[in-house]
């Protein structure tokens, strides 16, 4: 069992936007995840990121592994290099 | 798609909003945990008791399928196509005439419903209730 950040879908069909969330790696029977981040849309132009980098390093600290696509993310907006 | 691709292409999400339920449940469902939750390959094996290659081998094949599926029947780049459009017209009918505006504003809201039925409208199934 490993904690991960990750992007979690919201949005209406065809028009997606995400949630950058801290979750387990297993899949939660519930749909629940530990605590969220940000988000993420990319139907913007530029896309929009928003995180909160304080929450996020501290999760990096405490070993929680970014997905590719959530280090992508974070990188951009500065919270890692 | 590789696993250490630096961002999965979101595009799919998109693809399996529309063409989804032309796939069998279980591919649907395994591009939906790919593409929509941003699980890996390996989270996904672990979590369904399927090899890592099998999940792989299914969202290949899923993805063939969807990418197969959009050049026949182009319903993706239909619904972004009048999306623009829409917007187009919004943002004509910023600087209109009052009554002129309205006219350009409903024309904006027809091609939007237009396009949402050409490409399969409603909620997504699995949508998040708290948005």
């Amino acid at each position: 069992m490993s904690v991960k950040i990750r992007l979690k879908r919201t949005g209406a069909k065809k028009q997606p936007s995400y949630r950058i969330v801290v979750a387990d790696s297993r899949f939660p029977r519930d749909g629940r995840f530990i605590e969220e981040l940000g988000y993420y849309n990319p139907r913007t132009e530029p896309s929009t990121v928003k995180v909160d980098g304080e929450k996020a390093k501290k999760w990096l600290a405490n070993g929680a592994q970014p997905t590719d696509t959530v280090r992508a993310l974070l990188k951009k907006s500065g919270v890692i290099e | 798609m590789e696993a250490s691709d630096t961002e999965k292409n979101l595009s799919y999400g998109v693809l399996l909003d529309i063409y989804g339920q032309l796939l069998t449940e279980r591919q649907c469902e395994l591009l939906g945990l790919y593409y929509n939750d941003d699980y890996s390959l390996s989270e996904i094996s672990e979590n369904t008791g399927i090899s890592r290659q099998g999940v792989r081998d299914a969202i290949k094949r899923g993805e063939a399928e969807l990418d197969r599926l959009e050049r026949s029947l182009g319903m993706a780049d239909i619904f972004s196509e009048a999306e623009s459009i829409a917007a187009e017209l919004e943002s004509t009918a910023e600087g209109a005439s009052p009554a002129l505006r309205q006219t350009i504003l409903r024309a904006a809201s027809r091609v939007r419903s237009l396009a949402e039925r050409q490409s399969g409208a409603g909620d997504r199934d699995k949508d998040d209730p708290e948005i």
